[in-house]
């Protein structure tokens, strides 16, 4: 699903780079991606998503190469193909939950909010423990609760590639499991193959593959 | 479309403070040069109208705008005082009919106007309730004077006197209120009208007293109070009966006694130009002029200060809006992480000012809609406000 070749990307002439010579990770399949901080784990989740484009190399998902494609052609590549879940939720605080979940719909005209995509959201918030607070603020949460509500965002359009950031960050050990158990399933549900950055070692062997990052990434 | 609508309307509602600060710097902003010039508009109608439909005045020598202010608008200094001696030179010349004015006292703080009957012709005042004035010492109340003073026909209003420390003056009298007239949305709902021979005795011209050739007694709480240091033996009635209306007289001739104005309407144009050359002379005290002139003189000077009024309210939207740009730019700045966050779940940059101009659009519809209303609500009650803070 995802091959990666002779990729190298640069923050500016002289900021931070990186390489990764090959990298194929299956489709289907959930992949942790280790390492210290500072060596580009989160560069290369943005440069799976499309946000920065390789200064030379391929990246290719799905058999798309991203490299080639435009800004609007990789936007709309994320909206299509990719559900994100970021290590400080991200979630909107003028937005309710209901709201929050379906903000790719709101938000992205390609993607259209019907009945349909209603009950769905209201089946996940119910698979994920939050049927009762959809009408909340997100302010109103509890962390673990705003984890699962940023989950539920990532799954509702039904991608194909989910990418987290170190989804379990300042979660309590119970609360990091279910949603780290929740991501499995439903990802697994949907056929979404799993890329996540996570420093937490407890939760690896829920993943198919771990990759320590410096076994494939080469800073330049 | 809908969604950005949902994502503006809940943010707006979700920084409220930041929503009021903005809604209220434009509503103040758009509001204001709009109330001036609306204010400004509804003064030049209401000052140029009553200015035009009164032909010619005639007064003492001096301020143009003091006698047109006193006369049209009973407002300002009472000016020199002319005699009835000129009422009687237009009325025999035959060339217009003159109305007298005459204006100095005040009852509970509204101007007491001392006049004829032809006067409420003249300004086409009609009675509301009660009736005429039938006797002196009765009083005419206008529509806004009887609401604040909470008067109506029967009750009493007295007037002030003209100089507390002055004993020897003319003392108040208490006046008997006929009627009120019918709001005409001018000046004169704010005015106490009396007859001549009234306004006279509240010069102490006339005055009514007791027959006796020597010293009387009064027993206290009677209507009756001494005319004079000078005369203090003989005391004067301060409110005019059914009983004592008789005892009322005057002392001097009559074509000495004062008025502060005439408006004269003139037969035809010559009468008017035949009129207004009599005063043309040097050596005349008084003086003639068409009101609708001198108003527009005033109005001269009533632009070049809403000029400057303009001015400043040029500099103050300017400096509103460098205030909402900085708000913005500074929301914009700790909303960065957000609109990064829509920017990776695939929004476009348009969709992102989309969401930021319906934001403003709102803040600006709702402020205009506030200004709008506000300026409205200027122009409705400003000029009342004015009234009310000159007759205070």
């Amino acid at each position: 699903m995802i091959q990666i070749e002779n990729l190298e990307f640069a923050y500016g002439a002289a900021g931070f780079g990186l390489r990764i010579p090959q990298l194929s990770i299956a489709a289907g399949s959930t992949v942790a991606i280790t390492g210290p901080s500072g060596s580009g784990k989160t560069t290369m989740l943005s440069l799976l998503s499309g946000i920065f484009r390789p200064a030379s190399g391929r990246i290719l998902v799905n058999g798309r190469d991203l490299g080639a494609l435009g800004e609007s052609e990789r936007r709309r590549f994320r909206i299509r193909t990719v559900g994100f879940i970021f290590q400080n939720f991200e979630l909107i605080d003028y937005l309710d939950v209901r709201e929050n979940m379906l903000l790719p719909f709101l938000i992205n005209r390609s993607l259209k909010l019907n009945a349909a995509v209603r009950r769905s959201a209201e089946t996940l918030a119910d698979s994920v423990g939050l049927s009762e607070k959809l009408n909340r603020p997100v302010t109103q949460l509890s962390r673990g609760e705003q984890q699962r509500v940023a989950l539920c965002r990532a799954l509702l359009p039904g991608p194909r590639l989910i990418l987290a950031d170190e989804p379990t960050a300042g979660l309590d050990a119970a609360n990091a499991e279910r949603v780290m158990e929740q991501l499995g399933e439903h990802a697994a549900r949907i056929g979404a193959t799993v890329v996540c950055v996570t420093h937490a070692i407890s939760l690896l062997d829920r993943f198919n593959r771990v990759l320590e990052i410096s076994t494939f990434l080469e800073p330049t | 479309m809908s969604g950005v609508f949902l994502l503006a309307r809940r943010s707006i509602r979700y920084h409220f403070g930041r929503t009021l600060l903005l809604t209220a710097c434009l509503t103040l902003t758009f509001s204001f040069p709009a109330s001036v010039h609306l204010l400004v508009a509804r003064f030049q109608q209401r000052a140029t109208a009553r200015a035009d439909a009164t032909p010619l005045l005639i007064g003492a020598k001096g301020s143009r705008f003091g006698l047109a202010l006193h006369a049209l608008s009973f407002q300002g200094e009472t000016p020199e005082l002319i005699t009835m001696r000129e009422l009687e030179q237009i009325r025999e010349s035959a060339l217009a009919m003159p109305v007298p004015l005459l204006a100095r006292f005040r009852a509970r703080g509204h101007l007491v106007v001392g006049t004829t009957t032809n006067y409420f012709r003249f300004r086409h005042l009609e009675i509301q309730r009660g009736r005429p004035l039938g006797r002196i010492g009765d009083c005419l109340l206008g529509a806004a004077a009887a609401a604040h003073l909470n008067a109506g026909p029967g009750d009493r209003v007295v007037t002030e006197s003209e100089n507390l420390f002055n004993l020897a003056g003319p003392t108040p009298l208490n006046l008997r209120v006929a009627g009120v007239l019918a709001p005409a949305g001018t000046e004169d709902d704010s005015v106490v009208f009396v007859d001549l021979q009234t306004a006279w005795i509240l010069e102490g011209i006339g005055h009514g007293h007791p027959e006796t050739n020597g010293p009387i007694n009064v027993p206290p709480g009677t209507n009756v109070r001494p005319h004079s240091a000078s005369a203090s033996n003989l005391r004067t009635h301060s409110a005019v009966t059914d009983e004592n209306q008789e005892s009322f007289h005057f002392h001097g001739n009559e074509a000495d006694f004062p008025l502060s104005a005439i408006i004269a309407l003139p037969n035809d144009e010559k009468s008017e130009t035949l009129l207004m050359g009599r005063y043309l002379t040097p050596g005349n005290p008084a003086q003639v002029l068409k009101p609708g002139d001198v108003v527009q003189d005033l109005m001269r000077i009533v632009f070049d200060t809403k000029r400057f009024l303009d001015l400043g309210a040029l500099l103050f939207g300017a400096v509103t809006f460098l205030l909402v740009g900085l708000i913005v730019a500074l929301s914009l700045r700790l909303r960065k992480q957000e609109l990064e966050t829509m920017f990776k779940l695939g929004c476009s940059r348009w969709t992102i000012v989309q969401v930021q101009s319906i934001e403003l659009l709102t803040i600006l519809a709702m402020s205009l809609i506030l200004a709008s209303f506000l300026s409205i609500l200027t122009n409705l009650l400003g000029l009342e406000w004015v009234s009310r803070f000159l007759v205070a």
